[in-house]
């Protein structure tokens, strides 16, 4: 017998088929669903609504992101800042639309995150945690942003997560990754309800800040990615905590150390034998003053597996300090020994020392200066920059600028590194730079013009071409007028359009993108991102007589 | 070298470390050994197997991405940043973009098809859903329960 198909789903076949993506299957448009990053900017602005915002689109695209239960299985709670401020929530949604999420999350495992709360209405905050924690046996993630949470909503959270656990002995457990940060210094009742958690936990991924690592041995094994931040003062550590701590770390993959303090510096005895970290890829040290947190890791670390390295130095020292120059020589002995290192990150490095260690690492590809906005949080100073040595790195083929922070590169700087660009392409034996990559304050642009600004743009526009993505909505009128006068002739285009106009032959530089990656849009996300205006260029060169293009 | 044939019938002759960064040919000449016998390939035309022969020629001396590597991009940070010549790649028009990805899927070339569905998230990013089903050419056939639940779902997600 032959089914009778409904008129409307006919048609509604047929209007799939004039759409192309439509003729994707299933699986595949689930990927692209999938494929919003996951980045902590993105998600604290963006994440949660993605699902929302595929689920909205016609009907096919329902019923596969509601039948998707990774898109949903990011929990937020958080006070939402906009480019007037602070938007109050409306709280009666906040359930809501956690509900929704828990509800279509199906099994998958949960990223929980407790942001800005600190205002949120006790009963409300009651009722939330009491919601995410009827599926604790789902969270992988748990991130809780003290920075912006009373204590009591601290524990409130940990404590019911224990509870749960108590209560639900058989019920197996999927939280790997913690991300704890506090604001009060000591709090004793709290460091028992971490390591409470540590210990019933199988976490992986710890993040601790202000909070003292006094860590249970059987959680430090089996950690695979570590951060400790912002432990100074009476929560400082000793030295022979951290080598303790490093000994029996043996599966780490990541370690970042941002700000931790040593109150003794003296070691029991003589550290004969070397800390082997044979799976380390990555290590970022950022430091106030020197310390001989690095130091000891420097002279006992070994990591043969290592491959991005960062040392970002929030106050530039005396250079002749003895501490400084000692701990330098240290950085650079550890990098020379280190071939794996394919990446390094700085700031604040004082130029001799910056020289020496881009000579210890010829086999370098990637270089960054500067920091990342949350690590940017706890700076005093300034960085300054300059391009590096020309004839260091051979192999260095992309190279990040990221001078967000107003002031730090100005036409000066840009001029500078005009030259670097110019110089190092015309040096024989040395891998062309494939990708520049600079993030920096767009108010620069808006200054009159004068000469040099002038001779660097036209530098840049008889050279280059920009090419304009992700300009928003909203953008006002000034600010697009300053970025075409900068580019000669080019006007914005629609996101993901591209044209090209290549230079002159004995030039590598062909293409210039510019990314607008602020705008409306990310004034949402992140406070310190606030009133900033980002700019990405992105410089694609010419290798020789043939464009990687 | 490898013959491959397409669904028009049109021959390309291809280094086997080009044609290996496809997992299914790969597999195939593992199975059959050494042999001159072309191999054919019904779901891709010429157009298209020459884009994706163009991707595996630029990438053919990186090491395979295991499924450690894979598991690992998705638990880790993910991005959708696509890298620079990647990014040059990809830009064609929709047609051919949703066709290398079905290729890239047939295929088996998994960072290919990775490329694309980050392409077209890239696409979708930052826009409101009738920018995106006019992008896509979508017709909104929801039905007018469906638009009061979804106006509902948006205004949560908005307010929060």
């Amino acid at each position: 017998m032959m089914v009778q198909v409904p008129a409307f789903i006919t048609a509604r076949q047929r209007r799939y088929q004039a759409a192309p993506i439509n003729r994707l299957p299933d699986e595949i448009l689930i990927q692209i669903f999938s494929s919003f990053p996951l980045l902590p900017e993105d998600i604290l602005g963006h994440r949660t609504s993605y699902a929302v915002l595929v689920s909205g689109i016609c009907h096919r695209w329902r019923q596969l992101a509601t039948q998707t239960g990774s898109l949903w299985s990011t929990i937020e709670f958080n006070r939402h800042i906009t480019t007037e401020g602070y938007r109050l929530p409306n709280y009666d949604g906040i359930l809501d639309v956690a509900r929704l999420y828990l509800r279509r999350s199906n099994d998958c495992g949960l990223r929980i995150i407790f942001g800005n709360i600190r205002h949120m209405p006790r009963e409300l905050f009651t009722a939330a945690v009491d919601l995410v924690l009827s599926a604790f046996s789902r969270w992988e993630v748990l991130e809780i942003h003290g920075l912006y949470c009373q204590e009591y909503q601290i524990q409130r959270v940990l404590s019911g997560f224990l509870d749960c656990c108590v209560r639900n002995p058989s019920q197996s457990l999927r939280l790997r990754s913690f991300h704890l940060e506090c604001v009060n210094q000591e709090i004793a009742e709290l460091e028992t309800i971490v390591l409470r958690v540590l210990a019933i936990a199988p976490i992986r991924s710890l993040t601790l800040r202000s909070i003292k690592p006094n860590l249970p041995l059987s959680a430090v094994q089996s950690l695979t990615h570590l951060s400790l931040q912002r432990c100074m003062d009476t929560i400082s550590i000793t030295l022979m905590d951290l080598d303790t701590l490093l000994r029996q770390c043996t599966r780490l993959r990541s370690i970042k150390f941002e700000h931790v303090g040593i109150h003794d510096g003296s070691l029991p005895g003589i550290m004969s034998a070397k800390i082997t970290l044979p799976h380390l890829e990555e290590m970022v040290l950022v430091q106030a003053v020197p310390n001989p947190i690095q130091t000891h890791i420097y002279q006992n670390v070994v990591a043969p597996s290592l491959q991005s390295f960062a040392m970002l130095v929030a106050e530039t020292c005396a250079s002749s300090d003895e501490a400084q120059e000692l701990e330098y020589d240290a950085m650079v002995s550890f990098l020379s020994t280190t071939p794996s290192i394919r990446s390094f990150r700085h700031a604040h490095l004082p130029d001799p020392h910056l020289e020496n260690a881009l000579r210890a690492l010829p086999q370098l590809t990637t270089l960054a200066f500067g920091f990342s906005w949350h690590e940017r949080r706890w700076t005093v100073t300034k960085a300054t920059y300059a391009p590096p040595p020309l004839d260091v790195c051979p192999r260095l083929s992309e190279y990040q600028i990221n001078a967000s922070e107003y002031g730090l590169i100005g036409l000066p700087e840009f001029i500078a590194l005009k030259h670097f660009i110019e110089a190092r392409s015309a040096l024989p034996g040395v891998v062309p730079l494939r990708a520049l990559t600079i993030k920096c304050d767009l108010r620069m642009l808006r200054e009159d013009h004068g000469e040099k600004e002038l001779a660097l743009r036209q530098w840049f526009g008889t050279r280059v071409e920009l090419v304009w993505e992700h300009v928003e909505v909203g953008l006002g009128a000034k600010k697009i007028s300053a970025l075409a006068d900068f580019s000669t002739k080019s006007k914005p285009r629609e996101v993901g359009a591209h044209a090209r106009r290549s230079g002159p032959e004995d030039l590598r530089v062909t293409v210039v993108r510019v990314s607008f990656l602020c705008a409306e849009r990310h004034l949402r996300l992140a406070p310190p991102l606030h009133n900033l205006e980002d700019l990405k260029l992105n410089v694609m060169v010419k290798n020789g007589g043939s464009t990687i293009d | 070298m490898v013959n491959l044939v397409t669904s028009d019938n049109e021959s390309f002759t291809v280094e086997k470390a080009v044609a290996s960064r496809s997992v299914l040919i790969k597999n195939m000449l593992e199975d059959v050994g050494e042999s001159d016998q072309p191999i054919p390939l019904p779901n891709v035309t010429a157009s298209v197997l020459k884009k994706v022969l163009e991707y595996c020629d630029h990438h053919k001396n990186e090491p395979m991405p295991t499924s450690e590597d894979l598991a690992a991009e998705d638990t880790r940070k993910r991005t959708t940043d696509i890298g620079e010549w990647d990014q040059k790649f990809i830009q064609v028009d929709q047609e051919m973009l949703f066709e290398i990805i079905l290729a890239a899927n047939y295929l088996d070339i998994k960072p290919l098809l990775d490329v694309g569905c980050k392409t077209v998230a890239n696409m979708i990013k930052g826009k409101t859903p009738e920018e995106i089903r006019k992008l896509f050419n979508i017709v909104n056939d929801f039905t007018p329960e469906e638009e009061a639940q979804i106006k509902k779902e948006n205004e949560w997600a908005e307010d929060r």
